[in-house]
Protein backbone atom coordinates (compact mmCIF):
# COMPACT_ATOMS: atom_id res chain seq x y z
CA UNK A 1 0.00 0.00 0.00
CA UNK A 2 2.73 2.48 1.07
CA UNK A 3 4.91 1.92 -2.13
CA UNK A 4 1.89 2.16 -4.36
CA UNK A 5 0.90 5.57 -2.27
CA UNK A 6 4.38 6.46 -3.27
CA UNK A 7 4.72 5.57 -6.82
CA UNK A 8 1.33 7.26 -7.67
CA UNK A 9 1.49 10.01 -5.27
CA UNK A 10 1.32 12.32 -8.21
CA UNK A 11 -1.46 11.10 -9.60
CA UNK A 12 -3.55 10.26 -6.32
CA UNK A 13 -2.73 14.49 -5.42
CA UNK A 14 -4.88 15.18 -9.44
CA UNK A 15 -7.30 13.01 -8.74
CA UNK A 16 -8.02 14.65 -5.22
CA UNK A 17 -7.65 18.07 -6.96
CA UNK A 18 -10.23 17.05 -9.89
CA UNK A 19 -12.66 15.76 -7.12
CA UNK A 20 -12.53 19.13 -5.14
CA UNK A 21 -13.07 20.78 -8.29
CA UNK A 22 -16.52 18.85 -9.03
CA UNK A 23 -17.33 18.53 -5.20
CA UNK A 24 -19.47 21.70 -5.44
CA UNK A 25 -21.86 19.62 -8.30
CA UNK A 26 -22.06 16.58 -6.32
CA UNK A 27 -23.25 18.67 -3.52
CA UNK A 28 -26.00 20.00 -5.69
CA UNK A 29 -27.02 17.03 -7.03
CA UNK A 30 -26.95 15.11 -3.93
CA UNK A 31 -29.32 17.93 -2.56
CA UNK A 32 -31.76 17.76 -5.27
CA UNK A 33 -32.42 14.08 -4.34
CA UNK A 34 -33.16 14.77 -1.07
CA UNK A 35 -36.25 15.68 0.39
CA UNK A 36 -36.40 19.48 2.21
CA UNK A 37 -36.26 18.53 5.44
CA UNK A 38 -33.14 16.52 4.51
CA UNK A 39 -31.88 19.20 2.65
CA UNK A 40 -31.64 21.40 5.37
CA UNK A 41 -30.24 19.75 7.96
CA UNK A 42 -26.47 20.77 9.36
CA UNK A 43 -24.27 18.46 9.90
CA UNK A 44 -25.50 17.28 6.62
CA UNK A 45 -27.09 14.26 6.65
CA UNK A 46 -24.63 11.79 4.07
CA UNK A 47 -26.85 8.99 4.01
CA UNK A 48 -30.50 9.62 3.02
CA UNK A 49 -33.70 7.82 0.74
CA UNK A 50 -33.26 9.63 -2.90
CA UNK A 51 -36.56 10.70 -4.19
CA UNK A 52 -36.85 12.43 -7.28
CA UNK A 53 -39.94 14.49 -6.22
CA UNK A 54 -38.06 17.77 -6.38
CA UNK A 55 -37.60 17.02 -10.35
CA UNK A 56 -41.32 15.75 -10.94
CA UNK A 57 -42.06 19.50 -9.89
CA UNK A 58 -39.66 21.55 -11.20
CA UNK A 59 -40.65 19.89 -14.69
CA UNK A 60 -44.18 19.50 -14.70
CA UNK A 61 -45.46 22.04 -11.73
CA UNK A 62 -42.71 24.81 -12.70
CA UNK A 63 -43.36 24.37 -16.39
CA UNK A 64 -39.17 23.45 -16.52
CA UNK A 65 -40.20 21.02 -19.88
CA UNK A 66 -41.58 23.81 -21.66
CA UNK A 67 -38.01 26.08 -20.84
CA UNK A 68 -36.14 23.30 -22.33
CA UNK A 69 -38.18 23.44 -25.56
CA UNK A 70 -37.77 27.05 -25.63
CA UNK A 71 -34.02 26.65 -25.11
CA UNK A 72 -33.67 23.94 -27.59
CA UNK A 73 -35.39 25.71 -30.17
CA UNK A 74 -33.44 28.49 -30.00
CA UNK A 75 -30.15 26.55 -29.53
CA UNK A 76 -30.62 24.85 -32.86
CA UNK A 77 -31.86 27.25 -34.68
CA UNK A 78 -29.23 29.77 -33.74
CA UNK A 79 -26.83 27.31 -34.02
CA UNK A 80 -27.86 25.97 -37.47
CA UNK A 81 -28.33 29.71 -39.05
CA UNK A 82 -24.81 30.90 -37.94
CA UNK A 83 -23.10 27.74 -38.77
CA UNK A 84 -24.48 27.88 -42.42
CA UNK A 85 -23.13 31.91 -42.23
CA UNK A 86 -19.84 31.08 -40.34
CA UNK A 87 -18.60 27.97 -42.17
CA UNK A 88 -18.27 29.55 -45.54
CA UNK A 89 -16.84 32.82 -44.31
CA UNK A 90 -14.46 30.84 -42.04
CA UNK A 91 -13.26 29.07 -44.94
CA UNK A 92 -13.06 32.15 -47.42
CA UNK A 93 -10.76 33.34 -44.17
CA UNK A 94 -8.66 31.28 -44.37
CA UNK A 95 -8.06 30.36 -47.90
CA UNK A 96 -7.86 33.74 -49.27
CA UNK A 97 -5.27 37.03 -49.34
CA UNK A 98 -7.47 39.43 -49.68
CA UNK A 99 -7.09 43.18 -48.02
CA UNK A 100 -10.06 43.33 -46.06
CA UNK A 101 -9.67 40.17 -44.50
CA UNK A 102 -8.12 41.64 -41.34
CA UNK A 103 -10.86 44.25 -41.12
CA UNK A 104 -13.27 41.36 -41.22
CA UNK A 105 -11.13 38.87 -38.43
CA UNK A 106 -11.21 42.00 -35.98
CA UNK A 107 -14.57 42.62 -36.24
CA UNK A 108 -15.33 39.00 -35.41
CA UNK A 109 -13.08 38.53 -32.93
CA UNK A 110 -14.57 41.95 -31.10
CA UNK A 111 -18.07 40.39 -31.82
CA UNK A 112 -16.78 36.86 -30.28
CA UNK A 113 -15.54 38.62 -26.93
CA UNK A 114 -18.05 41.67 -27.02
CA UNK A 115 -20.06 41.82 -23.47
CA UNK A 116 -23.53 41.39 -24.38
CA UNK A 117 -24.49 44.71 -22.50
CA UNK A 118 -23.33 46.22 -25.67
CA UNK A 119 -25.74 44.92 -27.53
CA UNK A 120 -28.66 44.16 -25.24
CA UNK A 121 -29.17 48.20 -24.89
CA UNK A 122 -29.85 48.87 -28.69
CA UNK A 123 -31.45 45.29 -29.29
CA UNK A 124 -33.77 45.48 -26.52
CA UNK A 125 -34.69 49.55 -27.60
CA UNK A 126 -35.22 48.49 -31.41
CA UNK A 127 -37.12 45.10 -30.44
CA UNK A 128 -39.41 46.55 -28.63
CA UNK A 129 -40.40 49.52 -30.98
CA UNK A 130 -40.96 46.81 -33.79
CA UNK A 131 -43.43 44.53 -30.74
CA UNK A 132 -40.87 42.04 -31.08
CA UNK A 133 -39.85 40.88 -26.99
CA UNK A 134 -40.23 37.64 -26.22
CA UNK A 135 -40.44 35.87 -29.40
CA UNK A 136 -38.09 33.35 -30.88
CA UNK A 137 -37.21 35.23 -33.68
CA UNK A 138 -35.63 37.66 -31.48
CA UNK A 139 -33.43 35.49 -28.98
CA UNK A 140 -32.24 33.50 -31.97
CA UNK A 141 -31.02 36.54 -34.11
CA UNK A 142 -29.63 37.79 -30.71
CA UNK A 143 -27.59 34.28 -30.03
CA UNK A 144 -26.71 33.90 -33.78
CA UNK A 145 -24.78 37.23 -33.25
CA UNK A 146 -21.60 35.78 -30.18
CA UNK A 147 -22.18 31.88 -32.19
CA UNK A 148 -21.71 33.57 -36.10
CA UNK A 149 -18.31 35.20 -34.44
CA UNK A 150 -17.38 32.07 -32.37
CA UNK A 151 -17.67 29.72 -35.57
CA UNK A 152 -15.85 32.12 -37.65
CA UNK A 153 -13.20 32.32 -35.25
CA UNK A 154 -12.78 28.71 -34.37
CA UNK A 155 -13.46 26.79 -37.63
CA UNK A 156 -10.79 29.32 -39.51
CA UNK A 157 -8.10 27.78 -37.57
CA UNK A 158 -9.22 24.34 -38.34
CA UNK A 159 -9.58 24.82 -42.23
CA UNK A 160 -5.76 26.45 -41.91
CA UNK A 161 -5.07 22.93 -40.26
CA UNK A 162 -5.68 21.35 -43.71
CA UNK A 163 -3.63 21.90 -46.60
CA UNK A 164 -4.49 23.96 -49.74
CA UNK A 165 -2.89 21.53 -51.99
CA UNK A 166 -5.53 18.66 -51.66
CA UNK A 167 -8.26 21.39 -52.82
CA UNK A 168 -5.90 22.31 -56.12
CA UNK A 169 -5.82 18.84 -57.18
CA UNK A 170 -9.28 18.86 -56.97
CA UNK A 171 -9.92 21.63 -58.83
CA UNK A 172 -7.16 20.22 -61.80
CA UNK A 173 -9.67 17.17 -61.52
CA UNK A 174 -12.26 19.20 -62.49
CA UNK A 175 -14.46 19.58 -59.39
CA UNK A 176 -15.94 23.14 -58.89
CA UNK A 177 -15.23 25.46 -56.11
CA UNK A 178 -18.14 24.84 -54.46
CA UNK A 179 -17.86 20.52 -55.02
CA UNK A 180 -14.34 20.95 -53.50
CA UNK A 181 -15.20 22.83 -50.63
CA UNK A 182 -18.39 20.82 -49.54
CA UNK A 183 -16.45 16.85 -50.84
CA UNK A 184 -12.89 17.87 -50.22
CA UNK A 185 -12.75 20.46 -47.36
CA UNK A 186 -15.41 20.31 -45.41
CA UNK A 187 -15.54 16.72 -44.73
CA UNK A 188 -11.41 16.53 -43.49
CA UNK A 189 -12.65 19.65 -41.09
CA UNK A 190 -15.87 17.27 -39.90
CA UNK A 191 -14.05 16.83 -36.55
CA UNK A 192 -13.52 20.38 -35.63
CA UNK A 193 -17.21 21.26 -36.80
CA UNK A 194 -18.33 18.34 -34.19
CA UNK A 195 -16.51 20.68 -31.34
CA UNK A 196 -17.56 24.10 -33.21
CA UNK A 197 -21.45 22.66 -32.86
CA UNK A 198 -21.05 21.52 -29.56
CA UNK A 199 -19.15 24.54 -28.40
CA UNK A 200 -22.13 26.61 -30.08
CA UNK A 201 -24.74 24.81 -28.65
CA UNK A 202 -22.98 25.55 -25.16
CA UNK A 203 -22.18 29.22 -25.56
CA UNK A 204 -26.53 29.34 -26.46
CA UNK A 205 -27.42 27.37 -23.80
CA UNK A 206 -25.91 29.25 -20.86
CA UNK A 207 -26.79 32.45 -22.62
CA UNK A 208 -28.02 34.38 -19.56
CA UNK A 209 -28.22 38.06 -20.36
CA UNK A 210 -29.83 38.62 -23.84
CA UNK A 211 -32.54 36.01 -22.24
CA UNK A 212 -32.74 38.18 -19.66
CA UNK A 213 -33.17 40.94 -21.13
CA UNK A 214 -35.27 39.74 -24.39
CA UNK A 215 -37.70 37.12 -23.13
CA UNK A 216 -40.63 36.78 -20.67
CA UNK A 217 -43.25 34.25 -20.18
CA UNK A 218 -43.77 32.99 -23.54
CA UNK A 219 -40.42 31.76 -24.38
CA UNK A 220 -38.52 32.28 -21.32
CA UNK A 221 -35.28 29.79 -21.19
CA UNK A 222 -33.97 27.23 -18.26
CA UNK A 223 -31.05 29.63 -17.62
CA UNK A 224 -33.15 32.51 -16.50
CA UNK A 225 -35.93 30.40 -15.19
CA UNK A 226 -33.17 28.42 -13.13
CA UNK A 227 -32.53 32.30 -11.57
CA UNK A 228 -36.00 32.76 -10.69
CA UNK A 229 -35.90 30.20 -8.46
CA UNK A 230 -34.17 33.29 -6.34
CA UNK A 231 -37.11 34.64 -4.23
CA UNK A 232 -36.61 37.11 -1.60
CA UNK A 233 -39.07 34.95 0.80
CA UNK A 234 -38.22 31.71 1.44
CA UNK A 235 -35.67 29.16 -0.90
CA UNK A 236 -36.73 25.89 -1.75
CA UNK A 237 -32.73 24.53 -1.84
CA UNK A 238 -34.07 20.64 -3.34
CA UNK A 239 -35.94 22.48 -6.75
CA UNK A 240 -33.44 25.16 -6.85
CA UNK A 241 -30.52 22.18 -7.18
CA UNK A 242 -33.01 19.95 -8.93
CA UNK A 243 -33.65 23.19 -11.50
CA UNK A 244 -29.76 23.63 -11.72
CA UNK A 245 -28.85 20.30 -12.42
CA UNK A 246 -31.48 19.91 -15.33
CA UNK A 247 -29.42 23.29 -16.49
CA UNK A 248 -26.30 21.98 -16.54
CA UNK A 249 -27.58 18.48 -17.89
CA UNK A 250 -26.55 18.94 -22.12
CA UNK A 251 -23.41 20.49 -20.61
CA UNK A 252 -22.78 16.52 -18.69
CA UNK A 253 -23.83 14.75 -21.23
CA UNK A 254 -21.47 16.41 -23.58
CA UNK A 255 -18.66 15.66 -20.84
CA UNK A 256 -19.82 11.77 -21.14
CA UNK A 257 -20.09 11.62 -24.93
CA UNK A 258 -17.93 13.63 -26.48
CA UNK A 259 -14.83 14.72 -24.28
CA UNK A 260 -12.27 14.95 -26.81
CA UNK A 261 -14.43 17.12 -28.98
CA UNK A 262 -15.21 19.49 -26.03
CA UNK A 263 -11.85 19.50 -24.87
CA UNK A 264 -10.09 20.41 -28.58
CA UNK A 265 -12.80 23.08 -28.63
CA UNK A 266 -11.88 24.90 -25.81
CA UNK A 267 -8.40 25.19 -26.19
CA UNK A 268 -8.62 25.75 -29.63
CA UNK A 269 -10.76 29.20 -28.87
CA UNK A 270 -7.73 31.10 -27.39
CA UNK A 271 -4.97 29.41 -29.11
CA UNK A 272 -5.31 29.71 -32.65
CA UNK B 1 -7.84 29.38 -62.35
CA UNK B 2 -7.74 32.82 -62.24
CA UNK B 3 -6.58 34.46 -59.08
CA UNK B 4 -9.63 37.25 -59.75
CA UNK B 5 -12.28 34.73 -60.29
CA UNK B 6 -10.59 32.84 -56.88
CA UNK B 7 -10.78 35.71 -55.19
CA UNK B 8 -14.33 36.60 -55.98
CA UNK B 9 -15.79 33.40 -54.92
CA UNK B 10 -14.09 33.76 -51.56
CA UNK B 11 -15.65 37.48 -51.44
CA UNK B 12 -19.34 35.86 -52.34
CA UNK B 13 -18.63 33.43 -49.12
CA UNK B 14 -17.98 36.17 -46.97
CA UNK B 15 -20.76 38.50 -48.31
CA UNK B 16 -23.99 36.89 -46.29
CA UNK B 17 -22.15 36.31 -42.45
CA UNK B 18 -20.53 40.09 -42.89
CA UNK B 19 -23.92 41.38 -44.02
CA UNK B 20 -25.57 39.94 -41.09
CA UNK B 21 -22.41 41.27 -38.76
CA UNK B 22 -23.08 44.51 -39.87
CA UNK B 23 -26.44 44.93 -39.33
CA UNK B 24 -26.67 43.02 -36.06
CA UNK B 25 -23.77 44.10 -34.22
CA UNK B 26 -22.09 47.42 -35.85
CA UNK B 27 -25.13 49.01 -36.54
CA UNK B 28 -26.05 48.66 -32.90
CA UNK B 29 -22.63 49.64 -31.91
CA UNK B 30 -22.88 53.06 -33.72
CA UNK B 31 -26.85 53.55 -32.34
CA UNK B 32 -25.27 52.98 -28.52
CA UNK B 33 -22.50 55.48 -29.56
CA UNK B 34 -25.41 57.86 -30.67
CA UNK B 35 -27.75 57.40 -27.76
CA UNK B 36 -25.15 58.12 -25.34
CA UNK B 37 -25.06 61.56 -26.47
CA UNK B 38 -28.75 62.24 -26.04
CA UNK B 39 -30.89 62.30 -22.45
CA UNK B 40 -33.23 59.53 -22.81
CA UNK B 41 -35.34 57.54 -20.73
CA UNK B 42 -36.62 54.49 -22.61
CA UNK B 43 -40.05 55.38 -20.44
CA UNK B 44 -40.26 58.81 -21.53
CA UNK B 45 -39.10 57.97 -25.15
CA UNK B 46 -40.63 61.91 -25.90
CA UNK B 47 -38.35 63.76 -23.55
CA UNK B 48 -35.54 62.62 -25.53
CA UNK B 49 -32.67 65.63 -26.45
CA UNK B 50 -29.37 66.09 -27.45
CA UNK B 51 -27.42 66.92 -24.83
CA UNK B 52 -23.58 66.47 -26.22
CA UNK B 53 -21.48 64.83 -24.07
CA UNK B 54 -22.72 65.57 -20.70
CA UNK B 55 -23.63 61.86 -20.41
CA UNK B 56 -19.81 61.20 -20.34
CA UNK B 57 -19.05 64.32 -18.08
CA UNK B 58 -21.39 63.06 -15.25
CA UNK B 59 -20.27 59.37 -15.52
CA UNK B 60 -16.74 60.53 -14.65
CA UNK B 61 -18.04 63.14 -11.75
CA UNK B 62 -20.07 60.33 -10.35
CA UNK B 63 -18.39 58.28 -7.69
CA UNK B 64 -20.79 55.17 -8.09
CA UNK B 65 -18.70 55.41 -11.37
CA UNK B 66 -15.18 55.57 -9.53
CA UNK B 67 -16.21 52.92 -7.02
CA UNK B 68 -17.80 50.12 -9.72
CA UNK B 69 -14.61 50.45 -11.85
CA UNK B 70 -12.45 49.78 -8.66
CA UNK B 71 -14.47 46.70 -7.87
CA UNK B 72 -14.38 45.70 -11.50
CA UNK B 73 -10.30 46.17 -11.12
CA UNK B 74 -9.98 43.96 -8.15
CA UNK B 75 -12.25 41.16 -9.18
CA UNK B 76 -10.61 41.30 -12.51
CA UNK B 77 -6.89 41.00 -11.13
CA UNK B 78 -7.72 38.64 -7.69
CA UNK B 79 -9.53 36.75 -10.06
CA UNK B 80 -7.62 36.22 -13.02
CA UNK B 81 -3.97 36.02 -11.17
CA UNK B 82 -5.18 33.66 -8.91
CA UNK B 83 -6.81 31.58 -11.26
CA UNK B 84 -3.38 31.70 -13.58
CA UNK B 85 -1.27 30.53 -10.84
CA UNK B 86 -3.46 27.45 -9.66
CA UNK B 87 -3.90 26.92 -13.38
CA UNK B 88 -0.30 26.77 -13.93
CA UNK B 89 0.45 24.30 -11.19
CA UNK B 90 -2.32 22.12 -11.67
CA UNK B 91 -1.67 22.02 -15.74
CA UNK B 92 1.84 20.85 -14.59
CA UNK B 93 0.95 18.51 -12.53
CA UNK B 94 -1.15 16.91 -15.72
CA UNK B 95 1.62 17.27 -17.64
CA UNK B 96 4.09 15.39 -15.44
CA UNK B 97 1.88 12.55 -15.40
CA UNK B 98 0.78 12.38 -19.27
CA UNK B 99 1.97 14.16 -22.35
CA UNK B 100 -1.08 14.47 -23.28
CA UNK B 101 -5.17 15.43 -22.62
CA UNK B 102 -6.27 12.92 -20.21
CA UNK B 103 -9.81 11.27 -18.91
CA UNK B 104 -9.43 13.59 -15.79
CA UNK B 105 -9.21 16.80 -17.64
CA UNK B 106 -12.70 16.43 -19.12
CA UNK B 107 -14.40 16.33 -15.61
CA UNK B 108 -11.90 19.08 -14.20
CA UNK B 109 -13.26 21.61 -16.99
CA UNK B 110 -17.01 21.25 -15.75
CA UNK B 111 -17.02 24.08 -13.93
CA UNK B 112 -15.94 25.83 -16.77
CA UNK B 113 -18.50 24.58 -19.44
CA UNK B 114 -21.79 24.50 -17.31
CA UNK B 115 -24.34 27.56 -16.83
CA UNK B 116 -22.38 30.85 -15.46
CA UNK B 117 -26.28 31.02 -13.90
CA UNK B 118 -25.96 27.68 -12.14
CA UNK B 119 -21.92 28.64 -10.99
CA UNK B 120 -23.95 31.46 -9.25
CA UNK B 121 -26.77 29.55 -7.74
CA UNK B 122 -24.44 26.65 -6.43
CA UNK B 123 -22.06 29.55 -4.35
CA UNK B 124 -25.06 31.33 -3.53
CA UNK B 125 -26.40 27.87 -1.92
CA UNK B 126 -22.91 26.50 -0.39
CA UNK B 127 -22.38 30.49 0.87
CA UNK B 128 -26.01 30.19 2.53
CA UNK B 129 -25.92 31.10 6.17
CA UNK B 130 -28.12 28.81 7.62
CA UNK B 131 -28.04 25.79 5.28
CA UNK B 132 -24.64 26.60 2.99
CA UNK B 133 -22.45 23.14 3.64
CA UNK B 134 -18.76 25.95 2.67
CA UNK B 135 -20.33 28.09 5.53
CA UNK B 136 -20.91 25.23 7.79
CA UNK B 137 -17.19 23.97 7.20
CA UNK B 138 -15.93 27.76 7.22
CA UNK B 139 -17.53 28.10 10.51
CA UNK B 140 -16.05 24.56 11.94
CA UNK B 141 -12.62 26.00 11.51
CA UNK B 142 -13.61 28.98 13.42
CA UNK B 143 -13.74 31.55 9.66
CA UNK B 144 -16.20 33.87 9.25
CA UNK B 145 -18.62 32.96 12.35
CA UNK B 146 -21.57 35.07 12.24
CA UNK B 147 -21.32 36.55 9.22
CA UNK B 148 -23.20 36.32 6.32
CA UNK B 149 -20.58 35.89 3.22
CA UNK B 150 -22.72 37.22 0.79
CA UNK B 151 -24.52 39.75 2.53
CA UNK B 152 -21.73 41.77 4.38
CA UNK B 153 -20.07 44.40 2.71
CA UNK B 154 -15.98 43.03 3.76
CA UNK B 155 -17.34 40.03 2.09
CA UNK B 156 -19.43 39.95 -0.84
CA UNK B 157 -17.11 40.66 -3.44
CA UNK B 158 -14.82 38.56 -2.10
CA UNK B 159 -17.01 35.65 -2.23
CA UNK B 160 -18.13 36.27 -6.46
CA UNK B 161 -14.40 36.39 -6.99
CA UNK B 162 -14.19 32.84 -4.89
CA UNK B 163 -16.85 31.46 -7.04
CA UNK B 164 -15.38 32.98 -10.43
CA UNK B 165 -12.06 31.14 -9.53
CA UNK B 166 -13.48 27.92 -9.29
CA UNK B 167 -15.24 28.28 -12.33
CA UNK B 168 -12.17 29.68 -14.60
CA UNK B 169 -8.78 28.04 -13.11
CA UNK B 170 -9.63 24.67 -15.06
CA UNK B 171 -9.90 26.52 -18.34
CA UNK B 172 -6.60 28.30 -17.55
CA UNK B 173 -5.35 25.07 -16.70
CA UNK B 174 -6.17 23.35 -19.70
CA UNK B 175 -5.17 26.07 -21.83
CA UNK B 176 -1.51 26.31 -20.26
CA UNK B 177 -1.56 21.91 -20.85
CA UNK B 178 -2.89 22.53 -24.46
CA UNK B 179 0.14 24.67 -24.83
CA UNK B 180 2.81 22.75 -22.92
CA UNK B 181 1.85 19.51 -25.29
CA UNK B 182 2.84 21.32 -28.27
CA UNK B 183 5.75 22.40 -27.19
CA UNK B 184 8.89 20.95 -29.20
CA UNK B 185 11.46 18.92 -26.72
CA UNK B 186 14.34 19.31 -27.51
CA UNK B 187 15.16 22.40 -25.08
CA UNK B 188 13.96 20.70 -22.43
CA UNK B 189 16.38 17.98 -23.01
CA UNK B 190 19.08 20.20 -23.77
CA UNK B 191 18.12 21.96 -20.34
CA UNK B 192 18.28 18.45 -18.36
CA UNK B 193 21.73 17.45 -20.08
CA UNK B 194 23.12 20.91 -18.40
CA UNK B 195 21.63 19.67 -15.34
CA UNK B 196 19.65 22.61 -14.65
CA UNK B 197 16.94 22.50 -12.02
CA UNK B 198 13.15 21.57 -12.48
CA UNK B 199 12.61 25.34 -11.37
CA UNK B 200 14.91 26.87 -13.56
CA UNK B 201 13.27 24.96 -16.85
CA UNK B 202 10.30 26.37 -15.87
CA UNK B 203 11.05 29.91 -15.34
CA UNK B 204 13.47 30.16 -18.46
CA UNK B 205 12.32 27.37 -20.95
CA UNK B 206 8.52 26.49 -20.43
CA UNK B 207 6.86 29.79 -19.46
CA UNK B 208 8.90 32.33 -22.16
CA UNK B 209 8.03 29.32 -24.79
CA UNK B 210 4.51 29.21 -23.48
CA UNK B 211 3.98 33.27 -23.74
CA UNK B 212 1.53 33.14 -26.36
CA UNK B 213 -0.69 31.07 -24.79
CA UNK B 214 -0.63 32.70 -22.05
CA UNK B 215 -1.26 36.35 -23.54
CA UNK B 216 -3.87 35.13 -25.34
CA UNK B 217 -5.55 33.25 -22.52
CA UNK B 218 -5.31 36.19 -19.98
CA UNK B 219 -6.90 38.56 -22.32
CA UNK B 220 -10.01 36.35 -22.98
CA UNK B 221 -10.20 35.98 -19.51
CA UNK B 222 -9.71 39.96 -18.64
CA UNK B 223 -12.40 40.36 -21.03
CA UNK B 224 -14.83 37.86 -19.47
CA UNK B 225 -14.25 39.06 -15.91
CA UNK B 226 -14.89 42.67 -16.94
CA UNK B 227 -18.04 41.62 -18.55
CA UNK B 228 -19.00 39.43 -15.40
CA UNK B 229 -22.85 39.12 -14.76
CA UNK B 230 -24.25 36.14 -14.53
CA UNK B 231 -22.92 34.99 -11.08
CA UNK B 232 -23.26 38.67 -9.55
CA UNK B 233 -26.52 39.13 -10.13
CA UNK B 234 -27.73 35.25 -8.75
CA UNK B 235 -25.11 35.73 -6.10
CA UNK B 236 -25.38 39.61 -4.30
CA UNK B 237 -26.90 41.73 -7.54
CA UNK B 238 -24.17 44.36 -6.82
CA UNK B 239 -25.23 44.69 -3.76
CA UNK B 240 -25.28 44.68 -0.26
CA UNK B 241 -25.85 48.23 -1.47
CA UNK B 242 -23.21 48.53 -4.38
CA UNK B 243 -20.63 46.88 -2.32
CA UNK B 244 -20.09 44.22 -5.16
CA UNK B 245 -21.21 46.30 -8.62
CA UNK B 246 -18.68 46.41 -11.16
CA UNK B 247 -19.02 48.77 -14.14
CA UNK B 248 -20.99 46.21 -15.74
CA UNK B 249 -23.35 45.50 -13.17
CA UNK B 250 -23.86 49.46 -12.49
CA UNK B 251 -25.02 49.49 -16.41
CA UNK B 252 -27.31 46.56 -16.66
CA UNK B 253 -28.88 48.89 -13.08
CA UNK B 254 -28.75 51.99 -14.67
CA UNK B 255 -29.99 50.51 -18.17
CA UNK B 256 -32.40 47.91 -17.07
CA UNK B 257 -33.63 48.63 -13.83
CA UNK B 258 -33.75 52.51 -14.04
CA UNK B 259 -34.07 52.52 -18.01
CA UNK B 260 -31.64 55.90 -17.97
CA UNK B 261 -30.27 54.33 -21.62
CA UNK B 262 -28.55 57.89 -22.70
CA UNK B 263 -26.29 57.93 -19.63
CA UNK B 264 -26.59 53.73 -19.91
CA UNK B 265 -25.38 53.65 -23.10
CA UNK B 266 -22.37 56.26 -22.25
CA UNK B 267 -21.13 53.38 -19.57
CA UNK B 268 -21.58 50.44 -22.15
CA UNK B 269 -19.34 52.34 -24.58
CA UNK B 270 -16.66 52.95 -21.90
CA UNK B 271 -16.59 49.00 -21.80
CA UNK B 272 -17.14 48.28 -25.49
CA UNK B 273 -13.87 51.03 -25.82
CA UNK B 274 -11.82 49.00 -23.30
CA UNK B 275 -12.50 45.70 -24.98
CA UNK B 276 -11.26 46.92 -28.46
CA UNK B 277 -8.27 48.14 -26.73
CA UNK B 278 -7.90 44.33 -25.33
CA UNK B 279 -9.11 42.94 -29.09
CA UNK B 280 -6.38 44.70 -30.72
CA UNK B 281 -3.71 43.56 -28.02
CA UNK B 282 -4.74 39.58 -28.60
CA UNK B 283 -4.86 39.82 -32.67
CA UNK B 284 -1.06 41.58 -32.26
CA UNK B 285 0.04 38.33 -29.96
CA UNK B 286 -1.39 35.94 -32.28
CA UNK B 287 0.18 37.32 -35.61
CA UNK B 288 3.31 37.79 -33.86
CA UNK B 289 3.03 34.32 -33.08
CA UNK B 290 2.64 32.90 -36.60
CA UNK B 291 5.66 35.03 -37.65
CA UNK B 292 7.31 32.85 -35.41
CA UNK B 293 6.60 29.80 -37.04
Amino acid sequence: MKTFIKKNSENILLVIIVLLFIFPIIWTFLTSIKTDLDAWRLPPKYIFSPSIKNYLIVLFDKGFIGFIGNSLITCFSATGIALLLGVPMAYALARSKLKINSIIFVGVFVAYILPPIVLSIPLYVVFARLGMLDRYTTIIITHITFILAFTVWLMRGFFEEIPAEIEESALIDGCSNTQTFLLITLPMARSGLVSTVIFSFILSWNDFMYALVLTSSKTRLVSVAVAQFLTPHGMFWGQMCAAGIIAILPILVFTLFARKFLVRGMSMGGIK
Amino acid sequence: MSVLKKNSYYIKLMIPGTIFLIIVILAPIISTFVMSLQSYNFTRPSAKSWIGLKNYADIFTDSLFWESIWHTVVYTVVAVASEFFLGLLIALLFYRISKENSPLMSLFILPSVISPVVVGLIFRYMLNTEFGYFTYLLNKVGLFKNIALLGNVKTALGSVIAADIWQWTPFLALMLLSGMITLPQEPFEAAKVDGASQLDTLIHIMLPLLKPVIRVSLMLRIADAVKEFDKLFVMTEGGPGTASETLNYLSYRINFRYFQMGRGSALVFIILIFIILLSIVVLRTLSVKEDIY
